[in-house]
């Protein structure tokens, strides 16, 4: 095997070149394959991190009766931590409504720690002990209050009930609109020793607004249990704490459970399982591809390893030929590949977390690249892995070859009759060239199908993730504007009585909001056939009847539409049943089954009168205007699978009643203090419509920029991988060439057949993946648009065209790669050795 | 004492319509110290027959025997071992390891069996192949005469059974065609070598001590001439 070793070596130092495109093949897989793994370990670290700050560090959390029973559970089993909470109860500072409302809780050491909470403190420190308090400064800023950090204040604490006999003692109406009472059972001073801002992102904290230290004769209270390590048998650890306590066990943190691993649902095991089902199929894409180079490199060996058999090298010895050059390549592009999968990681979490600052950094925490030996353990054992079953197939060859087969050189670059009978049409327009070039590429047709598969590979797997990101970033977008913002930044629900205080509690915080109001609902008019579009036929239940969408707006703001819309007003002002008909939906209204389509429903003109349903309820409207053409502004903001009709609000003045639920529809840039503004007032159906829609937009720009990253290196793999199997078909015809050359075949000739062999390749994958690339296209559109958003089918040819230019370079590339190759062939030497 | 037996050998290419029969009933034997050439006109069947002897083909039917052993009852494996310890292989094309320099070349069969190198052995036959100053060269440094040299030195490095070549001097000058067939003359008398030689040369085949001519694959002259 010595001899082996030292053969292997020199011969990989000879074909340095070749050595080189190899262990760089390897250094990109296995970089890709260590990205993969240390990319998905960084985001995994970085949301247990997220969870740990915003949700606490605790793994579940036990009602125990009373605080004795905590210094016994930190001794339980693998309890490293435990933060008491308790409710102290809720108080009026002031005169009692919902604003002067304080909820104090009750708070350990660990718990400000585990929790996070310094990092909301504004001035002075959390509590030590049961008299000290801190309060958050939106409530002192609220109430007017002139607190500050040493002075006392007196809280009567008590549970808020709701109780139908004795509102009367302070009449508060809670979310629910139900009234409730106050029942105070407790009077407690206070000096406040910090004060905190709001804790909007804390989970657990974020309900309180005052924060004392843990009284010792408080009762029950919950424990939030900290482990270390978390393992899956959290859940026993938790029942037996719990029993040897005499608590509960209320709850599990399911969502930092989830993040290490250990779930009682398959949620964890089905993440696990699509992780370890990429890096498998990394490490098959990588190993095909890494074979295809071992087994170029033994074509160009084929005569050694034949001469090698004639002096009795067993088929041991000369499979271990292919093994030894892959462990070679492998101690050098194992490690190295590792150290670029790691940088790689590190450029594109760098990418990202400044592409995407507010969705991946959150003040000293944010998304960075955190290393584990196990990543590097995997990494390296997928490298291997991937060499393993990479030397396989070549490795049988190595040891199948026979001594009569190279000096016969009866194996692979001998035509076979099939190969000859190629390129009747490739000679009809490229001549001689042509022809040549054709029955070449078939003389060895596994080789011509490992690249044309590879290429064709990376070409459908490029466009099909291209697709899928495009068309879930289209579906977020199709409701913001060009320029990327919201028709509507925050959308409420809230009775039509509480409409004034809605907007003065916005004005009252000093917001800057234009706010909408509307009432809608869905109604249905029955329709005759002159009336009804036949290309539209399937908006219509029974061929006769049709949903609208009936929209009453305030005054202001139809009076705005009109105006952006050049639709005279004058009629809707005076006329509460006049409407605006948008005469345009969008879904599978055509003949075509699961085709979208997007058309006018009714052939209907100006004046036209709609008798309308709603329930028991009948209500005409006049057509006033129609609008037959696309108007992505008004139907962004409404529906796009039924036509509206826009009518003043008036119109549902017989729907209309204090309790009536309106939506608002509110344009600001502060959108996150509107809806926390709206929150504070009671408001529980409310939107932040611009956060949601930008954080959608900033994942799938994410994955855009992921699958372009991803398509990139396959690319460059596949490049290096086509012009290693260039060269080498060079390699083993550079006789033919010697042969070739001698009967005159100039250098031009030379080229032009070789650009035709290699452009043979990329259109042979091309003829395949486009067609196939489009159908995967296809599904993904009607896998997207069903269920969601109804959005016409497009095919952005641009990517197409990326994709055919990514090929032309590479087989270019490997073109002039090989014409190098071949223009260095000794013509008289190979004329000399001949074939034996 | 009879080294090589060879019984009513064939060989055929292909099967049925394309089927090409390249040997045809191939009998005869060497004696141990034999230096015998085989002659004929090209395609009769000249290295077929040679590649048959040296376990590198297998014959359609028929039998080998070196050393009394039948050859083609052995596995794989074992065929490997036989070429390696009992057949030496001489080409036309040299087909040296152009990695490896003269030395290492020549040791090849040695270090493919995992024994150790007779030094003296070798030393003797650096001396004699006069190659002992290009020990380290590479085949690419050394001329076509010494580079065949290189290739006799590996075929007699495991003196073996027999010594076969296969018109080792068709790419050689006449002064390196001298020079080799002295080689394989003082190695047959020096070692008592069987040497079987493929050559379309009449002068170089009257220089061995017999002559099997084959024609159309069948072996037409078997004649003793010294």
């Amino acid at each position: 095997m010595e001899m082996m070793f030292t053969l292997t070596l020199r011969i990989l130092k000879r074909n340095w070149k070749r050595t080189l495109l190899t262990v760089c093949t390897i250094i990109l897989s296995v970089g890709m394959m260590t990205a993969v793994l240390c990319g998905g370990w960084s985001m995994l670290r970085f949301l247990q991190e997220k969870e740990k700050r915003y949700g606490g560090d605790y793994a579940y959390r036990i009602e125990i009766p009373s605080q004795q029973q905590a210094e016994k559970l930190m001794r339980g089993k693998n309890v490293e931590d435990v933060s008491l909470f308790r409710f102290a109860g809720s108080s009026f500072y002031g005169e009692p409504s919902n604003q002067t409302l304080l909820a104090v809780a009750e708070i350990n050491e660990a718990f400000v720690e585990n929790f996070s909470l310094e990092q909301y403190l504004l001035e002075g420190r959390f509590p030590f002990n049961e008299n000290e308090i801190v309060l958050t400064q939106d409530f002192i800023e609220d109430n007017g209050l002139a607190c500050s950090v040493g002075d006392t204040i007196r809280l009567s604490l008590g549970a808020r009930v709701w109780d139908e006999i004795h509102t009367e003692l302070y009449g508060l109406v809670n979310y629910l609109g139900e009234r409730e009472s106050f029942h105070p059972n407790a009077e407690r001073t206070y000096t406040i020793v910090g004060i905190v801002s709001e804790m909007n992102e804390s989970k657990t904290a974020s309900e309180f607004n005052a924060f004392s230290g843990m009284g010792s004769d408080g009762g029950a209270l919950s424990a939030f249990v900290t482990c270390n390590p978390i393992s899956k048998s959290v859940y026993s650890e938790a029942e037996e704490n719990a029993k040897a306590v005499g608590g509960q066990v209320s709850a599990f943190h399911s969502e930092l459970l989830l993040y290490h691993g250990v779930t009682g649902g398959r949620g964890a095991a089905k993440i696990l399982a699509a992780v370890g089902a990429v890096i498998v199929l990394l490490m098959a894409a990588c190993s095909a591809m890494i074979s295809n180079v071992l087994s170029i490199s033994l074509q160009e060996r084929i005569r050694q390893l034949g001469m090698l058999a004639s002096i009795g090298a067993s088929r041991r010895q000369k499979k271990a030929s292919v093994t030894i050059e892959a462990l070679m390549l492998g101690v050098i592009g194992i490690p190295f590949g590792i150290l670029f999968g790691l940088g790689l990681t590190s450029v594109v979490l760098a990418v990202i977390r400044i592409s995407f600052e507010a969705a991946f950094t959150f003040g000293a925490l944010g998304l960075r690249t955190h290393i584990h030996w196990m990543i590097l353990l995997l990494g390296g054992i997928s490298g291997i892995g991937s060499l393993f079953f990479a030397c396989q197939v070549p490795g049988k060859m190595a040891s199948k070859v026979t001594v009569i087969d190279t000096l016969k050189q009866s194996d692979v670059y001998q035509a076979k009759r099939e190969s000859t009978s190629h390129g009747k049409v490739m000679s009809l327009f490229f001549g001689i060239y042509g022809a040549l070039a054709s029955k070449n590429i078939y003389r060895n047709p596994r080789r011509f199908h490992a690249v044309t598969m590879s290429i064709f590979s990376a070409v459908v797997l490029g466009l099909s993730l291209y697709s899928f990101s495009d068309f879930m970033l289209f579906q977020t977008s199709m409701d913001m504007k060009e320029d990327g913002s919201s028709y509507t930044d925050v959308e409420a629900a809230i009775p039509y009585k509480d409409l004034q205080r809605a907007v003065k509690a916005i004005s009252d915080e000093g917001l800057s909001a234009d706010i909408s109001y509307r009432i809608s609902r869905y109604m249905t008019a029955a329709f005759e056939e002159a009336s009804i579009n036949p290309d539209m036929a399937g908006y219509f239940i029974n061929g006769e009847l049709a949903e609208f969408y009936v929209v009453g707006m305030d005054e202001e703001h139809l009076y705005a539409l009109c105006e952006e819309n050049n639709i005279d007003y004058a009629a809707y002002n005076t006329e509460s049943d006049h409407g605006i008909l948008i005469n345009r939906a969008a879904g599978n209204y055509g003949p075509a089954p699961n085709r979208v389509v997007i058309g006018s429903p009714f052939l209907l003109e100006r004046g036209a009168e709609i008798e309308l349903e709603y329930g028991d309820n009948r209500k005409r409207v006049i057509v006033q205007d129609v609008v037959n053409g696309n108007n992505a502004d008004i139907q962004s903001q409404l529906v796009r699978d039924r036509a509206v009709l826009i009518v003043p609000m008036s119109y549902f003045d017989w729907l209309l009643n204090g309790d009536t639920y309106i939506e608002l529809a509110i344009d600001t840039p502060q959108h996150g203090q509107v809806t926390e503004c709206l929150a504070d007032m009671g408001v529980f159906q409310v939107f932040d419509v611009a956060k949601t829609t930008e954080n959608s937009r900033q994942i799938y720009t994410l994955l855009k920029m992921m699958v372009c990253i991803f398509t990139v290196l396959m690319t460059m793999i596949i490049g290096l991988n086509v012009c290693n199997t260039m060269a080498n078909t060079i390699h083993v015809r550079r006789n033919e060439f010697a042969v070739l050359r001698s009967v005159g075949k100039t250098a031009a000739c030379l080229k032009k057949m070789l650009l035709l062999e290699s452009a043979l390749y990329g259109v042979k994958s091309l003829l395949f993946a486009v067609p196939i690339s489009l159908a995967i296209h296809y599904m993904m559109y009607l896998l997207i648009s069903k269920g969601m958003t109804p959005f016409l089918f497009y095919i952005k040819w641009g990517a197409y065209g990326i994709a055919v230019m990514t090929v032309i370079i590479v087989v270019v590339m490997a073109m002039l790669f090989s014409l190098r190759s071949a223009e260095k062939v000794e013509m008289v030497e190979e004329l000399k050795m001949g074939s034996i | 004492m009879e080294i090589l037996r060879v019984e009513h050998v064939c060989k055929t290419y292909g099967t049925g319509e394309t089927a090409v029969n390249v040997l045809t009933d191939i009998s005869f034997s060497v004696q141990k110290g034999e230096f015998v050439a085989i002659i004929g006109a090209s395609g009769s069947g000249k290295s077929t027959l040679l590649h048959i002897l040296g376990g590198i083909d297998r014959p359609t039917s028929g039998e080998v025997f070196v050393d009394g052993q039948s050859v083609y009852e052995r596995t794989e494996d074992q065929l490997a071992v036989f070429r390696r310890r009992q057949v030496g292989l001489i080409y036309q094309f040299y087909n040296l390891i152009p990695v490896l320099n003269v030395e290492e070349n020549i040791t090849l069969p040695v270090r493919l069996d995992g024994r150790k190198i007779n030094k003296k052995r070798l030393a003797g036959l650096l001396q004699v192949l006069g190659l002992t100053r290009r020990r380290r060269y590479l085949p690419s440094q050394l001329s076509g005469g010494q580079q065949q040299r290189v290739a006799i030195g590996r075929a007699l490095m495991n003196a073996p059974a027999i010594l076969l070549a296969d018109e080792p001097t068709g790419n050689l000058d006449t002064q390196n065609t001298q020079e080799i067939m002295q080689l394989l003359e003082a190695s047959h008398k020096a070692y008592r070598q069987t040497i079987i030689l493929i050559t379309h040369d009449p002068e170089i085949a009257l220089q061995t001590d017999r002559i099997l001519e084959i024609q159309d694959g069948k072996l037409i002259r078997d004649e003793v001439i010294r």
